[in-house]
């Protein structure tokens, strides 16, 4: 089957601290890859990598046959990977409907049917329409840097810790919305740390540790692996 | 949000229309002046506020625009006997170019790092002025001309409209750029320089971009003040007046397009009003500038739209009663 997201042998540093350390993984098309991990196992700068706002130091990325690993994220984005950062990154000064509009960006057609899209499956949003981003909840504005990252009408979609510091009911809405996703047939990459979500919606599972792949497989086996269940699920 | 949309409407064409009279009452050649050099500030203050207000890159180097401008115009006019509008394409020009190459050193550099280079620029700069026999070393240059009028050079009253048409056309452009989605993506850049990556905004492009934009903006207004005062030396176009330019545009309001109007007046008219008091202008300018951002963190006109909301719903608590006693 053909991958549409392929990370060859990727290492990448901060300066002399390698935080990724030659990782390869792969997204078929239409599927929900999950990659946990500890806090500073390098799953965050896996996505920047991706997105290509960190370049690599090694290796290559692959995304629909073409090699991105040296693309400015703006034409990375153009190609039709969306990205939502870690912690909520929205335009805190322009208004909600602005930060939509943002996440079109690089569209040229129009655009009302996603606004309406995003307004259907977060109705908080429409309401808040006209309010500043920075004014909004935590679990809003995680809300609404789904629904802009959605605005670009992407092939891939790569989720960095969508549930950080949202209460158990957010979280819930927001992984639902991941699945619905899913289940249109996106692609995505989810980073979690909440081993658990991550589980019940991905297909296939990678774990990272130190900056290394650790562990790789299908979703339901790996929640029957010992080492995931003690250090990540906590039975 | 309609409501201060309808209060543009009555409020900009009624502002325009009070500068195009003011300059009819002036008078005297000293009014002229405090008038013509409100103009040149509102025109260098727009341009900052794009750089600083809607895109948040601080440049100590305004005032070597600001001087480019100028040297070019009075060298172009005086030695070349070139006609001024072809001095101040070539300002705009050349500004564009230099606003590039220092631009892009913000790509790299932001806060107090990019203050350090841009003030380095500005002094580099300056330190030429001074030294060059091509731009009158410190004495600088005198009996630079104004600007022909059919056949005739310009008097203090057609200077000032012609200002006055740079400022209106200045304002137009921010005002232009501001409201299309290259000014929302300024200010996503502004907000969250990561997300704004992250949507796909090519933040290096615009950050160069809106650089050369507000050099552009300080050299035009350079070529008008160069001409307008006939006599220019290196002093005018000091880091210091880099400090004066970013004080009018906090002082007015960051962001807001109307406030680089009230920043340069109300600078323009405490320079002459302070003038006895020379060097010490710039103590008072920090403290201002303290007091401002403490009291009104929006700048003047931040603080004018908030008592204005304030009036309006003092105004309508108080009807509300009164309908209801009708009833």
């Amino acid at each position: 089957m053909e991958h549409v997201l392929s990370v060859e042998q990727v290492s990448a540093a901060y300066g002399s601290i390698r935080a990724l350390k030659e990782v390869s993984l792969h997204v078929d098309r239409g599927e929900c890859v999950a990659i946990i991990g500890a806090n500073g196992a390098g799953k965050s700068t896996l996505m920047k990598v991706i997105s290509g706002l960190l370049p690599a130091s090694s290796g290559t990325i692959r995304y629909e046959g073409s090699d991105i690993t040296k693309w400015p994220t703006h034409k990375i984005v153009a190609a039709g990977i969306a990205q939502v950062p870690e912690g909520r990154q929205v335009f805190s000064e322009l208004s909600v409907l602005d930060n939509l509009k943002m996440g079109a960006y690089q569209r040229k057609d129009d655009i009302q049917p996603e606004i309406d899209t995003a307004f259907q499956t977060f109705p908080i949003l429409e309401k808040r329409m006209h309010q500043m981003a920075g004014s909004l909840s935590g679990g809003e504005q995680q809300m609404l840097a789904m629904s802009r990252a959605l605005m670009s009408k992407p092939k891939l979609l790569l989720l960095d810790e969508p549930s950080m510091g949202l209460s158990p009911l957010l979280v819930k809405t927001v992984f639902d919305t991941v699945r619905r996703l899913h289940e249109s047939g996106l692609s995505i990459v989810l980073v979690e740390q909440n081993a658990r979500m991550a589980l019940s919606v991905a297909d296939r599972l990678y774990v990272l540790a130190t900056g290394q792949i650790e562990l790789e497989g299908n979703a339901e086996e790996l929640q029957q692996d010992p080492r995931v269940r003690d250090i990540y699920l906590g039975i | 949000m309609k409501n201060t949309n309808n209060s543009a409407k009555v409020l900009v064409p009624l502002t325009a229309g009070l500068a195009l009279m003011v300059p009819l009452f002036l008078g005297n050649n000293y009014y002229y002046d405090i008038f013509i050099m409100a103009g040149i500030y509102t025109i260098i203050g727009s341009g900052m506020n794009l750089l600083l207000g809607f895109t948040g890159q601080l440049s100590m180097g305004h005032a070597a625009f600001y001087g480019f401008g100028a040297y070019i115009t009075a060298i172009g006019m005086k030695s070349y006997g070139l006609p001024f509008w072809l001095c101040v394409i070539l300002a705009v020009g050349f500004c564009f170019a230099m606003g590039m190459l220092l631009g892009s050193t913000s790509c790299k550099l932001s806060g107090i790092f990019l203050v350090v280079v841009t003030t380095g620029f500005n002094t580099v700069v300056n330190l030429i002025m001074v030294n060059w026999e091509f731009t009158g070393r410190s004495f600088g240059i005198p009996g630079i001309p104004k600007p022909d009028w059919f056949g005739s050079p310009m008097n203090k009253l057609q200077y000032c409209y012609l200002v006055l048409a740079f400022v209106f056309l200045a304002l137009f452009v921010s005002y232009r750029v501001v409201h299309s989605k290259t000014g929302r993506a300024f200010q996503a850049m502004r907000d969250n320089a990561i997300a704004a990556r992250s949507v796909g905004v090519n933040v290096n492009k615009y950050k160069l971009l809106v650089f050369a934009v507000s050099a552009v903006y300080a050299g035009v207004a350079g070529a008008l003040y160069a001409s307008n005062i006939g006599y220019i030396s290196p002093t005018s176009f000091t880091s210091n007046v880099s400090v004066t330019i970013i004080t009018m545009t906090v002082l007015g309001g960051l962001g807001d397009l109307c406030g680089c109007i009230v920043g340069a007046v109300v600078v323009g008219v405490l320079m002459e009003a302070l003038r006895e008091f020379g060097d010490y202008q710039l103590t008072l300018y920090g403290v201002l500038i303290v007091v401002i951002l403490i009291f009104m963190p929006k700048g003047l006109m931040g603080g004018l739209r908030s008592l204005y909301r304030r009036l309006c719903s003092l105004v309508s608590r108080r009807r509300t009663p009164a309908k209801q006693e009708e009833v």
